[in-house]
């Protein structure tokens, strides 16, 4: 291997991501990034693996619990990756690297590194490290090098299994109703663990048969493989559970190779007529002037992977995360759990591409400004697609609650739940608006969960944060409570409508004056 | 004859960076232009001022004898660009995008529909299929964006770096079509390096130089008559002479290990 052309575009990878942010005080801001909170969170990850360790060590079941946290962080790791697009796409593709005289075998191996050398996998791998410290410092773990060792190649398996999921995901994708499927997956995926944990509880069949049966197997994967490392006492069983965790290196390096060859989804149909008079335009017919860019927005929502799936996903989540949520036992039967997820399914279409408007435009952000159209219709029809894309899914999650909620469903409740879902929606897209304007990148509409911009993720953390804490919220202080005080999520859903249409008219002035600023971010993508 | 270009003291700068100094130039109406510079000389700079792409920092603009700024949205619609880079939604296929450029301009929808598939018979795109832009080659790629800055039937043309990549065929049929539309009294702006072809299709030219400094305009048609030009009391017979004289700069190194 060519070790050091090798590093040579690593370097590079990050020069210019240096350069990205080589503003005024863009290297300050750079710094106290780097310092302020990459390191501080990686000295929580390491110390939260190593008090994890010692909380294992204490309960008497070290191994146990080592493989319920390891398996854990595994599948989280992956599922985080994709969702946010982090880590689970080389900074460089595989051709662009041609030109350089590199082997095969160099320019995937740098393509992999430039991926395998973002935060979070960085993150992962400090949790990882703490865990096996922690055991070999309280447990007596036979080796501390094979348990770092063992960390190491646990996270290295972690990488490669995220970049065959995400290269399937992506694949799987961009077929004919291949969104739905991985909005499936994907929402079963985060629900699955506290429905195994209700299966668990509830059904004797899947306690005593198929748990056991299922435990078994996973005894065999990787993080089960590596919490058997770290607890192991004997160096040499140690070492041949190394082995094993190597091999499945190799493994899903094969199979990552293996995924390269899928047959690329591009449709190229050759002989068939330019289709260019389609149902998006007939929707879009009534906007007036601002028709053709309804149409053309309409047409980059449909032919954008992740928009459709992410457009689906959020209602299915909300179902099941719903469904999950009901207790026919309690009066309040999941309205307050409704009440905190609504705003979700708002927040779900602004996702997909609202939050980086112009960011898949390219180059062809340009034709905004050389066409007779003023910023103000661009940015309102750039917002209002996606806002009216998350409105068609709230008559449907309302259904959801008429169909789930135990208890009456009476105009105080209706009342809660469209305001909470309405608030939501503006809210969230005049967030998205911001984020389109102040943070917008270069973003390609193929690919699904590949490389995100900094806006789309900020969308992302502010949208699952206040839904935790609303859920949070809403369940101390109990249903009594919140509706005697009912009123307060209508006025709430007014103030966020306000500030959506307060956006629009700031917004559009600040698209004008930072129209070369942002054409710069969505073409270069610096 | 009347001005359908008219820029007076242009200035535009990106912070500390000066693109274009202090540019002044005035384009007759129903001439093919030629705006010819080295790298880097403001070219495109100028091209985005007056299309309505960038703010100038200073001067003024008059296009078609109206003051313009990137707020003019009826002045716009009377102008066709080809920009710098072709500005395509590459997700779109090619008769979208053109449909697309047609309806923002306003045109009805049958004229809209004639007009793309004419251009795109023209351009040979009609059976691309369900092919997104972003999947077209280099060629195709100008193909479309010259298509989507005729469709409106446009009194001034901008077009930045026109031929570049183009087929010779394709070239040939562009080179047509823009004697066509000067013929019928419209302007045409373009910028290009090719200075053999500048020299063949334009009647007036100017060169400028970094950054953005006219140093030479004037008619250029006498050249395809074998005339020279006459500039500091020295006969110029090729657009390429001239230019080197008012803005070229000799490539001085010497790299001894090529």
């Amino acid at each position: 291997m060519n070790i050091p052309a090798l590093f040579e575009i690593v370097g590079l990878r990050y020069r210019l991501l240096w350069a990205k942010v080589r503003l005024k005080r863009g290297r300050v801001v750079l710094l106290v990034g780097a310092y302020f909170l990459v390191l501080p969170v990686l000295i929580v990850m390491f110390t939260g693996g190593i008090g994890s360790a010692l909380a294992a060590v204490s309960s008497g079941k070290a191994e146990s619990v080592a493989e319920i946290v390891l398996g854990c962080v595994y599948l989280d790791a992956i599922l985080i990756a994709i969702l946010l697009g982090s880590g689970t796409s080389p900074a460089f593709a595989y051709s662009e690297l041609r030109r350089y005289p590199l082997s095969r075998l160099d320019r995937a191996g740098a393509c992999e590194l430039t991926a395998f050398l973002e935060p979070i996998w960085l993150f992962v791998l400090a949790l990882d490290l703490g865990i096996a410290v922690g055991f070999h410092a309280f447990l007596g773990a036979s080796s501390l090098l094979l348990a770092v060792l063992a960390a190491f190649l646990l996270v290295v398996t972690n990488f490669l299994l995220a970049r065959i999921v995400s290269v399937l995901v992506d694949w799987v994708a961009s077929r004919r109703v291949g969104s739905l499927l991985v909005a499936i997956v994907m929402s079963l995926g985060i629900v699955a663990p506290p429905m195994f944990q209700n299966l668990r509880r509830s059904a004797p069949l899947w306690k005593n048969r198929l748990f056991p049966l299922a435990l078994g197997w996973l005894k065999f994967t990787p993080p089960f493989v590596a919490a058997g490392i770290m607890t192991e006492a004997s160096a040499l069983a140690a070492l041949y559970r190394l082995l094993a965790l190597l091999l499945w290196c190799f493994l899903f390096a094969a199979l990552l190779a293996l995924s390269g060859r899928l047959p690329s989804a591009t449709p190229t149909v050759a002989g068939v007529r330019t289709p260019w008079d389609g149902p998006c335009d007939r929707i879009a017919a009534p906007f007036g002037s601002s028709a053709p860019l309804v149409s053309k927005t309409l047409r980059y929502y449909l032919r954008c992977n992740r928009a459709r799936t992410l457009f689906l996903m959020t209602l299915l989540m909300f179902l099941c995360l719903l469904f999950l949520h009901v207790n026919p036992r309690h009066a309040d039967g999941g309205l307050v759990v409704a009440i905190g997820m609504l705003p979700f399914v708002g927040w779900g279409g602004a996702m997909g591409m609202g939050a980086n408007a112009f960011g898949f435009d390219g180059s062809g952000f340009r034709r905004y400004f050389l066409s007779p159209a003023s910023p103000s219709s661009v940015l309102r029809v750039a917002s209002l697609v996606p806002l009216c894309l998350s409105a068609l899914l709230i008559p449907l999650a309302l259904l959801c609650c008429r169909h789930l909620l135990v208890g009456p469903v009476n105009y105080v409740v209706w009342a809660m739940l469209v305001s909470s879902a309405l608030g939501g929606l503006f809210f969230f897209n005049a967030l998205a608006v911001w984020t389109s304007l102040l943070m917008p990148g270069k973003s390609e509409i193929t690919a699904a969960f590949a490389r995100e911009v900094a806006g789309t993720k900020l969308v992302a953390l502010v949208g699952i944060v206040p839904l935790f804490l609303s859920v949070a919220l809403a369940g101390m202080l109990g249903v009594a409570t919140l509706v005697r005080y009912w009123w307060v999520l209508p006025v709430m859903t007014v103030a966020a409508a306000c500030f959506y249409f307060v956006t629009l008219g700031v917004g559009a002035r600040v698209l004008s004056e930072r129209r070369e600023r942002i054409l710069s971010m969505v073409e270069r993508g610096y | 004859m009347s001005t359908a270009i008219e820029m007076t003291h242009l200035r535009k700068q990106y912070g500390q960076i000066t693109a274009v100094a202090d540019l002044s130039l005035a384009v007759p109406s129903g001439s093919l232009f030629g705006f010819l510079g080295p790298n880097g000389s403001g070219k495109s700079t100028t091209v985005g001022c007056l299309t309505g792409l960038l703010e100038p920092t200073g001067g003024a603009i008059r296009l078609l004898g109206e003051p313009f700024d990137s707020n003019c949205v009826a002045l716009k619609c009377r102008i066709g660009v080809m920009p710098e880079n072709l500005g395509l939604f590459e997700a779109l296929y090619a008769g979208e995008f053109l449909a697309f450029q047609a309806r923002m301009y306003g045109l009805d929808e049958r004229t809209s529909r004639q007009r793309v598939a004419e251009l795109l018979a023209a351009m040979e795109l009609s059976n691309q299929g369900k092919k997104p832009l972003a999947a077209f080659s280099a060629g195709m790629r100008k193909r479309v964006a010259f298509a989507a800055a005729v469709v409106n039937a446009p009194e001034i043309l901008f077009l930045d770096e026109p031929f570049e990549s183009i087929d010779p065929a394709g070239v040939v049929v562009m080179k047509q079509w823009l004697r066509h539309i000067v013929a019928e009294g419209r302007t045409v702006f373009m910028t290009t390096h090719v200075l053999e072809t500048a020299e063949r299709l334009c009647d007036r030219a100017a060169i400028i130089r970094s950054p953005g400094q006219l140093v030479w305009q004037g008619d250029i048609s006498q050249l395809a008559s074998g005339r020279p030009i006459a500039v500091d009391g020295e006969e110029f017979p090729t657009l390429e002479a001239l230019f080197m004289h008012v803005a070229g700069k000799p490539y001085a190194a010497t790299l001894s290990w090529l």
